[in-house]
C-alpha cells in the first residue's frame, strides 16, 4: 500500500483537500481490490458448483475431480475446499483492512443469515445527478449451504413524501451464493436523479427468504453546490 | 529444452515452404514458456520423473502455439514475439494450415508421452487435455461473439469469466493440474489447483493487458496498443465502456463498431487517453491486485502435499514475480 505524507499540513485546508485525503484514497483502493477478489472467487465458485451439478465433460474438470465422482468422500473434499476459501477470505480481509486503516475492522453494515441478526445502517450519499454506493456484508456462519440469496430494498422515503423508487437501487452482484461458513460483500448502488430534492431518504433492506433479517437504509442527498 | 523438443516433433519434408516452415516459425521464437514450466515443476513437485513430464509439457506448448497462430488470424494481429505474424508473412491460408498442423502435432506428442503412463492415468491426462482445449475454444467463441454482436454492456466480472475460459484454463490451471495428476499418480486433490491457477493466471493476464497499453514494444514483443486497434475487450476497455459519459460514451460506441482497419492512430490514442481520464488503468491495477492478494494463500493449499525442493520454490516465487513487475 502506498502512504503519502503531505508534510506541512496546509493541504488539509484547501477546498480540494478531500482528493488528497490519504485515508479516503486508501479506502477507495481497498474497495476496488475487494471487488476484484470477490469477482474472482465467484468465478471459481461457479465452476466448482457447475461441476457439482452437471458432472461429465460439461463440468470442465477431469474424471479425477471430486465433483464428478459424486461419492461422499468427494463431497467432503469439496467442503474442505470451501472451508479453505473461507479461511483465506478471512485472512485476506483481515490483512486488507489492517493494511488500509491500521486499526481494527470498521463496522460495515452486516446481515447475519444464520442468527437472523443485523448490525449497522446502510448509509449512502450522493448529490443530485450522482451515484451513491456502499457495501453491505452477508454472513453465513453455519454449516449449511444457504443457497443463493437476493437482496431487496424498499422505496426510500423523505419526511415530506419525496420518494426514491426501489427499482433505482441496484445490487452488485444481484444474487449471492452463500455456502456454509462464508461471508460475502454486496455493493448497493443508487442513481440519484438530477431533479431529486435534497434531504434524507430512508428505507429498509431485506434478504429474500430470510424474513427476520433487515437493515435500515439511509440515503443522504446534500444540496448540490 | 522445450523449444528444441517442440521442433523435434514437427515433421520435416515437403511441403516445406507452405507448411512445415511456417509451423516451425512460432516455436522457434523466444517465448516465456510459462505453461511447460508450470507443468514440469508441478509434476516434479508431486514426484514425477522428468521424462514422464517432458512430452506432456511439450504437447501443451505446441497446442499453445497453434492457438497463437489462429488467434493472430482472428484478431488481425501484425506482430507476435517481436516479429511479423504468420498470416502477415505467409498469408491467411498457409497460416491456418500451420495452426491446424501444430494442433495435430500436439496430439501426437501427447500420445507418445502418455504411452509411458498407466492406462487409467493416461486417460485422465487425455481428459484434461480435451477439457482444456474446449474451455479455450469456448472463451475464444465468447469473445468473438462480443465483437460481432457489438456487446457494450460488459462488466469487469464478465471479463473475468471470459479469461477463466480463454486464458487461465490452458495457461495456468491445466498445466498445474496435469503436472499434479502425473506426479501424484492421480491422487492429488485438484480443486485448490483451480483456485490458485485462476487467481495467479488472471492477474498474469491482466498484467499482460496493461503492458499492451503502457509497455515498450521492444520488450513486450507485440505491438503496443494492438489490443485497442483490435477493439479487444480487455479489463481497462471494459471499465472505460462502463464509465464513459456523454460525448466520450458516444465516441466509445463509434470506436467499438469500427473494424480494425477503420480505427485511426488518432482515434486509438484518444481512447487510450480516455482510459487515463476515467481512471481505467488505475482501476485495472487495483482490481487485479485484489485477485492476486490471495494467490499465495491458495498456493500453499494447492501444494500442501508436494515435496519441498527447487520446483516448489520456483512455483512459490511466481506470485512475488508478478507482484514485482506490477507497477
Amino acid at each position: 500500500m502506498v502512504s503519502r505524507d503531505f508534510g506541512d499540513g496546509a493541504v488539509g485546508e484547501a477546498p480540494w483537500a478531500s482528493v488528497f485525503d490519504p485515508d479516503a484514497n486508501l479506502r477507495a483502493v481497498g474497495e476496488v481490490q475487494a471487488r476484484g477478489f470477490r469477482a474472482a472467487s465467484e468465478v471459481v465458485d461457479r465452476f466448482i458448483r457447475l461441476a457439482g451439478n452437471t458432472g461429465g465433460a460439461n463440468a470442465g474438470l477431469s474424471s479425477s475431480e471430486p465433483e464428478q465422482t459424486g461419492n461422499k468422500q468427494a463431497r467432503e473434499s469439496m467442503g474442505r475446499d470451501v472451508d479453505r476459501l473461507v479461511s483465506s477470505w478471512e485472512s485476506l480481509m483481515g490483512q486488507l483492512v489492517q493494511s488500509l486503516r491500521g486499526s481494527p475492522a470498521p463496522g460495515f453494515p452486516t446481515l447475519d443469515l444464520t442468527i437472523t441478526d443485523a448490525h449497522g445502517v446502510l448509509s449512502l450519499q450522493a448529490v443530485p445527478g450522482g451515484r451513491a454506493c456502499s457495501e453491505v456484508w452477508l454472513h453465513n456462519g453455519g454449516p449449511k449451504d444457504l443457497g443463493e440469496v437476493k437482496l431487496r430494498c424498499s422505496d426510500l422515503l423523505r419526511h415530506d413524501g419525496g420518494v426514491v423508487a426501489a427499482h433505482t437501487v441496484r445490487f452488485e452482484p444481484g444474487v449471492v451464493a452463500m455456502p456454509a461458513r462464508t461471508s460475502r460483500g454486496v455493493c448497493v448502488e443508487v442513481d440519484v436523479a438530477d431533479e431529486l430534492s435534497a434531504g434524507v431518504y430512508r428505507g429498509t433492506l431485506l434478504a429474500h427468504g430470510h424474513p427476520d433479517v433487515w437493515l435500515p437504509v439511509l440515503l443522504d442527498v446534500p444540496t448540490a453546490s | 529444452m522445450i523449444r528444441r523438443s517442440m521442433l523435434d516433433v514437427i515433421p520435416d519434408g515437403e511441403p516445406v515452404q507452405w507448411l512445415y516452415e511456417p509451423m516451425r516459425a512460432y516455436p522457434s521464437r523466444p517465448g516465456k514458456s510459462l505453461r511447460p514450466a508450470l507443468c514440469l515443476s508441478a509434476g516434479r513437485a508431486f514426484g514425477a520423473n522428468r521424462d514422464d513430464m517432458l512430452g506432456v509439457a511439450v504437447a501443451i506448448e505446441l497446442l499453445h502455439n497453434a492457438f497463437l497462430v489462429h488467434d493472430d488470424i482472428a484478431d488481425g494481429s501484425e506482430m507476435r514475439r517481436g516479429r511479423p505474424t504468420l498470416a502477415a508473412t505467409y498469408g491467411l491460408a498457409a497460416a491456418l494450415n500451420a495452426g491446424d498442423g501444430l494442433a495435430i502435432v500436439a496430439g501426437q506428442a501427447l500420445r507418445r508421452a502418455t504411452r509411458r503412463l498407466d492406462r487409467d492415468l493416461a486417460d485422465l491426462v487425455w481428459g484434461e487435455f480435451d477439457t482444456m482445449a474446449m474451455r479455450t475454444l469456448e472463451g475464444q467463441a465468447t469473445e468473438v461473439g462480443w465483437l460481432l454482436d457489438n456487446v457494450e454492456d460488459l462488466r469487469p466480472e464478465d471479463y473475468l469469466n471470459l479469461i477463466m475460459h480463454k486464458t487461465c484454463w490452458y495457461t495456468t490451471i491445466h498445466p498445474l493440474r496435469v503436472g499434479a495428476i502425473v506426479g501424484s499418480r492421480g491422487t492429488v486433490e485438484l480443486g485448490p489447483m483451480v483456485r490458485f491457477g485462476f487467481h495467479f493466471g488472471a492477474a498474469f493476464q491482466i498484467r499482460d493487458d496493461l503492458l499492451n497499453l503502457v509497455g515498450d514494444e521492444r520488450v513486450y514483443g507485440k505491438e503496443i496498443l494492438g489490443d485497442l486497434y483490435e477493439g479487444k475487450r480487455t479489463l481497462p476497455l471494459v471499465h472505460l465502456m462502463a464509465t464513459a459519459q456523454g460525448e466520450d460514451r458516444a465516441l466509445m460506441r463509434d470506436y467499438l463498431r469500427l473494424k480494425r482497419s477503420e480505427r485511426s492512430v488518432e482515434l486509438v490514442h484518444t481512447i487510450r487517453a480516455l482510459m487515463d481520464d476515467y481512471g481505467s488503468i488505475t482501476f485495472t491495477r487495483e482490481y487485479a491486485e485484489g485477485i492476486l492478494l490471495v494467490a499465495e494463500e491458495y498456493f500453499e493449499q494447492a501444494f500442501v502435499d508436494a515435496q519441498p525442493g527447487p520446483e516448489l520454490d520456483f512455483l512459490r516465487a511466481l506470485v512475488p514475480y508478478v507482484w514485482s513487475r506490477w507497477r
